[in-house]
């Protein structure tokens, strides 16, 4: 309990950290937007109308302080201010739009790779030196090694185009969510495997060798031995000993995957239009929709760090020897 | 039933799979083990005697091959059978104990969960339960719900050995394993297994290198050299008379302490000691409010060595000497206490500045870590010279050859271009004391340079360590938990028990005279005694 209260108090100010930077960032380049469009309009406009506008944008010639200070308020209660490009929307709004379905695919793909590539790294290591373990790995590899929005354009225009088998885009047929019976998940299903499959295949191959490479190691530990002379069935010594402990790694690295999830699905989402958090960055950068850039930036940074969280305590449970704080 | 060998083994050849071809590890071997036999197979590293206990089970793996020969365990043919058979036949008709007690146990599953799975192996008419399993071998059945890293080197053993008889096998084999355990844990692992054996009459194959244990434990022992096995004889017999004269250089290479001249008190300059502790204190752990400490690793130790002087810090693992070598050394900072070498402080190695002298130097244990496997010998001492403060470093070249002479290494022009894996265990030690002296220190820090080491080598290192002393006058900290090895080459022994030094005093007086009662048990505990006629034949029967 100690060891995941210590790990809690670090992510919290690894938190607080992100939240500062993220405030004091846009104030540290010069000629911020909001500015540069008050300046622009500064002619046009009369006097009241541009206080108006210095008023909507949150430009005040308040002390620095003053302004992180209500700057921090403002995040604790979930207000980032209004989305340009999606005036007078809330920014929460817009992101609480695009964020179940961010996870919806960031989750499917991640969980999707990590337990297919753990499954293949484990039989490859298994079978060590067969025909599996020299073929899969390389081909993963090579197919990982493809600029993802190159693979996601090709599957996009085979699947999806040519053969007409997947949606052309969007998360769901119809213009509102549609509701949560068979046939409305059914579609969100058929739109969510185009591009959840391309985010897998990219993906696979590192899981598939982390998770062979550990198998190796654990392969040649004295209690895989051990368990063999114990007579015990090949599938038992695979799974209860080898596995169990191989998994160990990739499960580290799970935390880092999870978190990258919607940062790393922007190119995904913007190939297959799908509504999630890396569609809405790419529509409010080429909207210079500030307010919605800059709480993207925080929502990704935090979902980082709240992966991590959780992995960390997973892996409390999982091994045990990290429990007493680590000295084994 | 009686009549049939618990182990029968007859013409069993090994190999390994080479490039182009098998190269033998074990050449027509046999030998067999009558129920209820308590049986040493004793031999060197390399010798092929693990092959042996990886064959039995048919647990060798790829590039291993047996390539002929027969084996049968209690009357069951293990060779000639289909692997979902000898699957069966396994743990049943014998089982066995490796030596790292620390990876023979799954590390994320409750011993209580490791045992059940061996349990689950066996017929439904025997059942015992884990509880029963611990008891047997003395541990507390609260512990079963403990993870293998909660456990000491012994109790997992011990966990390991009660597995090993869940479904009463007739043979269980031992490979090695109590070489990792200290002296006093590992005679405390036999008393049990002996005793278990004799209500159990299970038969035992224990493989090591260690004679004197099998002196003790065994009651036939056979000896194996180069894949053969040379000589096999009831103990009694070996120990009046050897057949083979590998047994006997086997028997006279592990060094015994030599009572016959009488302990000489070298004239101590005390003046300038070349190594000074005062009051010395290394906290681990500790809590900045409180103030108390998790471990105490090394608790107000205050010690002195006189220059040209050999004194050996004994004590089991944790006892903190290792610590202690490493504080010496400068590569740990005390936590509070003074430690001069030389008359000055020791600057950790990151501080240090070039021409800084370095008094104390450091021999290390892991021959096969110590040096990095990239680089030549020529180049490992080359770097050790050059950097090394003072000195004329005009002739390089030559203060390496001189180097590698002094440690033996001749003709030294042979060695310069090799690296670490073309030598052998002991050259590579040899290596490692004169890179050591390549800094010309006060003080060489041996932190048990042997235990890695064949028997038959170790007393050659322990030579050569004190004929540098007595050549180049440098002081020794030999670090070690052999109390033999201590009294074969230190002037004094200081014994350390939990980060405490207990006794100080010349060594033999110590050991022929032992004031301090874990002194006392340290010696009591190893096989074969110190080499003292004195006592009875064997002082400290396990059986």
């Amino acid at each position: 309990m100690y060891y995941i209260a210590k790990r809690l108090a670090f992510y919290v100010l690894a938190a607080f950290v992100a939240i500062t930077v993220n405030f004091f960032l846009p104030r540290l380049t010069p000629g911020d937007p909001a500015s540069t469009i008050v300046a622009t309009y500064s002619t046009s406009l009369n006097a009241e109308s541009l206080a108006a506008l210095k008023a909507a944008y949150g430009l005040t010639d308040e002390p620095l302080l003053q302004q992180y200070l209500s700057y921090l308020g403002n995040v604790l209660r979930g207000d980032f201010g209004r989305s340009l490009s999606n005036f007078p929307a809330p920014v929460m709004a817009v992101i609480g739009a695009g964020f179940g379905w961010s996870i919806l695919l960031g989750l499917t793909s991640v969980l999707l790779s990590f337990v297919l590539g753990s499954v293949l790294g484990a039989i490859a290591a298994w079978r060590r030196g067969g025909w599996f373990d020299r073929l899969t790995p390389p081909v993963l590899l090579f197919l990982g090694s493809f600029p993802y929005f190159f693979l996601a354009l090709l599957l996009f225009y085979v699947f999806c185009f040519k053969l007409g088998w997947f949606p052309m885009g969007n998360a769901y047929s119809s213009v509102n969510p549609p509701a949560l019976n068979l046939a409305g998940v059914g579609d969100i299903l058929m739109h969510l495997i185009a591009p959840a499959f391309t985010i897998v295949l990219v993906s696979l191959g590192p899981w598939t060798l982390n998770m062979r490479n550990a198998m190796i190691g654990v392969l040649s530990e004295d209690y895989l031995t051990l368990a063999e002379a114990k007579g015990l069935q090949p599938r038992q010594v695979l799974l209860s000993h080898a596995v169990r402990t191989a998994l160990l790694p990739n499960i580290t690295a799970l935390g880092a995957a999870v978190g990258a999830v919607f940062s790393g699905q922007l190119l995904t989402e913007i190939v297959f239009t799908y509504p999630g958090l890396g569609y809405s960055l790419m529509r409010a950068v080429s909207a210079v929709d500030y307010p919605l850039m800059q709480a993207l930036f925080l929502i990704i940074t935090l979902s980082v760090l709240a992966a991590n969280f959780f992995v960390d305590t997973l892996y409390v449970l999982l091994d045990p020897r990290v429990r007493t704080g680590g000295e084994a | 039933m009686l009549d049939v060998p618990a182990l029968d083994i007859v013409d069993l050849s090994v190999g390994y799979a080479g490039e182009d071809s098998i190269i033998p590890a074990v050449d027509r071997v046999s030998f067999s083990i009558a129920p209820g036999e308590f049986m040493g197979l004793a031999g060197e590293s390399g010798c092929g005697k693990s092959t042996i206990a990886q064959s039995i089970l048919r647990l060798l793996r790829a590039p291993g091959i047996i390539t002929g020969g027969e084996i049968r365990i209690a009357g069951n043919d293990m060779l000639s059978e289909d692997d979902n058979a000898v699957r069966a036949l396994r743990w049943r008709t014998a089982s066995i104990v490796l030596q790292n007690s620390l990876t023979s146990l799954n590390p994320v599953k409750r011993i209580e969960w490791q045992l059940q799975e061996a349990l689950n192996r066996g017929t439904s008419s025997v059942r015992r339960t884990p509880a029963e399993l611990l008891q047997m071998v003395d541990i507390d059945p609260k512990r079963l719900r403990a993870y293998p890293h909660e456990l000491s080197g012994g109790q997992r053993q011990r966990v390991v050995i009660a597995m090993a008889l869940a479904l009463e096998p007739k043979l269980i084999i031992l490979d090695e394993p109590t070489t990792a355990l200290d002296v006093i844990v590992q005679q405390e692992i036999f008393v049990t297994v002996k005793a278990l054996q004799r209500q159990m009459g299970f038969a035992v194959l224990l493989i090591t290198h260690d004679l004197p244990l099998l002196f003790k434990v065994a009651d036939r022992i056979a000896v194996m050299k180069d894949g053969k096995i040379v000589e096999t004889a009831p103990v009694a017999e070996f120990r009046q008379h050897q057949e083979h004269p590998y047994s006997r250089a086997l028997l006279t290479a592990s060094p015994k302490v030599d009572f016959t001249t009488p302990p000489v008190a070298r004239p101590k300059s005390v003046a300038h000691p070349v190594l000074e502790t005062a009051h010395l204190t290394k906290a681990y752990g500790t809590n900045p409010l409180t103030g108390r400490s998790a471990l105490v690793a090394v608790n107000d130790v205050s010690f002195r060595l006189a220059p040209g002087e050999i004194v050996a810090l004994v004590g089991a693992s944790g006892s903190g000497k290792s610590t202690f070598g490493r504080i010496v050394t400068g590569l740990t900072r005390p936590s509070s206490g003074d430690v001069l070498v030389d008359g000055r402080t020791p600057v950790p190695v990151s501080r240090r500045r070039p021409h800084q002298p370095r008094a104390a130097q450091m021999v290390f244990q892991d021959v096969y870590g110590s040096l990095n496997p990239l680089h030549t010998i020529g180049h490992h001492l080359r770097r050790a010279v050059i950097s090394a403060p003072g000195g004329d470093k005009t002739d390089v070249e030559g203060r390496v050859a001189a180097l590698l002479t002094e440690v033996g290494l001749t003709p030294t022009a042979s060695y310069l271009d090799r690296r670490p894996h073309e030598l052998s265990g002991g050259q590579r030690q040899r290596v490692g004391l004169a890179r050591a002296l390549a800094a010309s220190p006060k003080l060489l820090v041996a932190d048990e340079p042997v235990s890695m080491l064949d028997v038959s080598i170790r007393r050659d290192i322990l030579n050569l360590i004190a004929r540098l002393r007595d050549e180049q006058g440098v002081a020794v900290l030999y670090i070690t938990h052999d109390v033999v090895s201590a009294g074969y080459i230190a002037d004094r022994i200081a014994v350390m028990h939990r980060g405490e030094i207990v006794e100080e005093g010349l060594a033999k007086a110590v050991l022929a005279n032992p004031q301090h009662a874990y002194t006392r048990q340290l010696i009591a505990a190893v096989p074969g005694g110190l080499g003292l006629e004195t006592s009875s034949a064997n002082p400290v029967p396990a059986s």
